[in-house]
């Protein structure tokens, strides 16, 4: 008969540990800590990712999970800088673009069979169609950039602000400011069939 | 940021919900690929701790000749680490890998070789317990089982008290109750010499390998030193069981006095369970003030159990088929924001016809 190895007993219940406490101990290779980062933030990751990545489901989920798994192995390089949604963010941001990267050589490959027409222009107005409205910004989304993409996906899907998205960029705050007004202009122009704002 | 209309437009999309069953599945896989924290042997341990702290001496003593000041620490070791709370307790029978996964409520042990024999103490309401292996998942609830692993492949599952799930990711799941054991099918296991289970030959199925369960066998494994004991039912668990075959067979007030009984059973933990269902089958017999009152009774003593809204959904449609529309109103309230869409609806749907008889003239 082996040694007895009890389970660590009560010190305090998962909802009450602090993010930074839990990627703490994940750094630490304590699985249960990994388990509740998880819980607590995948929504926000299948969302993101879903956002930017091109993605068909199982992709998603493979990012998903490359991406904590990547929060386990990294987790030990956490210095505090930010919050842990924003690191989190950051590395499925590294995660996704990989990903995003080859899917578009996939697509362009694709492209040379036919190109997909997009829609007629029509003027947003209150007339106009909101689903056919919606289609056009999730398409003009998707058509942007990689890199003006995720940062217009940070601050305005996930809301966070420009210096949390530059850190997740790591780039400065001054570039993410250019990247979601690009981003916004493309995006207009796609669903409008206007002209560029000066 | 800035407002713009365009913003507004992008965030009226709706954001992906990826199914609860694709989120579990990727959890899982999540857990089973993040670096094992293996528990090494005590010599092993020793001699691996002298190597860490001579290391740990010579960069130290060669950090202060180089910089002479100390090192600083990352910022992140100021912060203390998490601990948790656990239901399970693992006991490695011989040499055994394993770890511990993720805590409450849906609390993880992630077993890669060897047998363990794993006591879980009784879950609450919407709390898991599962057993996670290469290729298989063990769910328990309030049980004493045994589990052996080769080489991350499950081989097999003894149930000693309880009842336990077993999933292989290639098969079906199979249902185990005390006394029963899973063997994996050889086709679906690895077959080093020592890790063959002791199992009779199984028929050759090349498709679709379906695990067999063997009732009342001894756990025998290549490495146990300590096999199961014969098992022996928890406290009101033949009861239990009892009921729930008269109930599946169709004879409900047979069932509601099985469950009355294992209810009753002192220390048993099935209480709260056998409590829910000896009103369920009360009311299905046809014995409503019966059933009502088996049915308050569960709902006052256990208001935090998963099933307390379909308890009181149920009560309050048998208090307002009774004619007592005040007290089936005040059932309906309570389960209409359960968890559980069924029950909201059954209670909106009781508040709506409460609503229409008192409208009516």
């Amino acid at each position: 008969m082996g040694k007895l190895i009890p389970f660590r007993r009560v010190e305090g219940a998962v909802e009450e540990l602090s993010d930074e406490a839990l990627l703490s101990a994940t750094g630490q290779g304590e699985q249960a800590a990994l388990g509740a980062l998880f819980d607590r933030f995948h929504a926000d990751v299948y969302r993101f990712v879903a956002r930017v990545a091109f993605s068909t489901p199982n992709d998603v989920d493979d990012l998903v999970q490359q991406t904590f798994l990547e929060v386990c192995q990294a987790a030990a390089r956490f210095n505090g800088r930010s919050s842990v949604k924003t690191w989190i963010f950051g590395v499925a941001v590294n995660i996704a673009r990989t990903h995003a990267r080859s899917e578009r050589r996939r697509q362009a490959a694709v492209g040379r069979f036919g190109e997909v027409p997009m829609a007629e222009p029509e003027q947003l107005d209150a007339a106009a169609d909101r689903a056919q409205a919606l289609e056009r910004v999730a398409r003009a989304v998707d058509a942007l950039p990689y890199d003006l993409r995720v940062a217009y996906v940070l601050c305005v899907f996930e809301e966070l602000t420009a210096k949390e998205a530059a850190t997740a960029l790591d780039t400065r705050e001054g570039t993410v400011w250019r990247r979601v007004h690009e981003a916004r202009e493309l995006i207009r122009v796609a669903i409008t069939g206007g002209s560029h704002a000066p | 940021m800035r407002p713009d209309p365009i913003d507004d437009l992008a965030r009226a999309l709706p954001p992906y919900r990826p199914a609860a069953s694709r989120v579990e599945q990727v959890r899982t896989a999540v857990l089973a690929g993040a670096p094992a924290v293996t528990r090494a042997r005590p010599a092993a341990r020793r001699a691996t701790y002298a190597v860490v702290a001579a290391a740990a001496l010579a960069a130290a003593a060669t950090l202060i000749w180089i910089a002479r000041r100390p090192a600083a620490g990352p910022e992140h070791a100021t912060i203390e680490p998490a601990r948790v709370e656990r239901h399970g307790t693992v006991v490695p029978l011989g040499e055994a890998r394993f770890e511990l996964g993720a805590v409450l409520p849906d609390e993880t042990v992630r077993v890669r070789d060897g047998v363990v024999r794993v006591t879980v103490t009784p879950l609450g309401a919407g709390e898991r317990f599962r057993i996670l292996t290469g290729d298989a998942e063990v769910e328990v609830r309030g049980t004493e089982l045994d589990v052996e692993v080769r080489a991350d492949h499950l081989q097999s599952v003894t149930c000693a008290s309880g009842v336990v799930e077993v999933r292989p990711s290639y098969a079906e799941a199979v249902l185990l109750e005390a006394g029963e054991r899973w063997d994996a099918p050889k086709l679906a296991t690895v077959t080093p010499a020592e890790s063959a289970p002791v199992v009779e030959p199984v028929a050759v199925a090349p498709a679709k390998p379906t695990p067999r369960r063997t009732p009342n066998v001894q756990a025998s494994t290549g490495s146990a030193s300590s096999p199961i004991k014969v098992p022996v039912d928890a406290p009101g668990e033949a009861e239990f069981r009892e009921g729930w075959a008269a109930l599946k067979a169709g004879e409900p007030a047979d069932a509601a006095d099985s469950f009355a009984a294992a209810r009753q059973v002192k220390g048993t933990v099935l209480a709260e369970d056998a409590s829910f269902w000896e009103g369920i089958a009360l009311a299905r017999a046809g014995k409503s003030s019966k059933a009502i009152a088996a049915l308050r009774r569960f709902v006052s003593k256990y208001p935090k159990s998963s099933r307390s809204g379909e308890a009181a959904a149920k009560l309050g449609w048998l208090l307002h088929d009774a004619g007592d529309l005040d007290e089936a109103e005040r059932y309906f309230e309570s389960a209409s924001d359960d968890v559980v869409p069924k029950v909201q609806k059954s209670a909106r749907d009781g508040l709506e016809s409460i609503a229409r008889k008192r409208a009516a003239p």
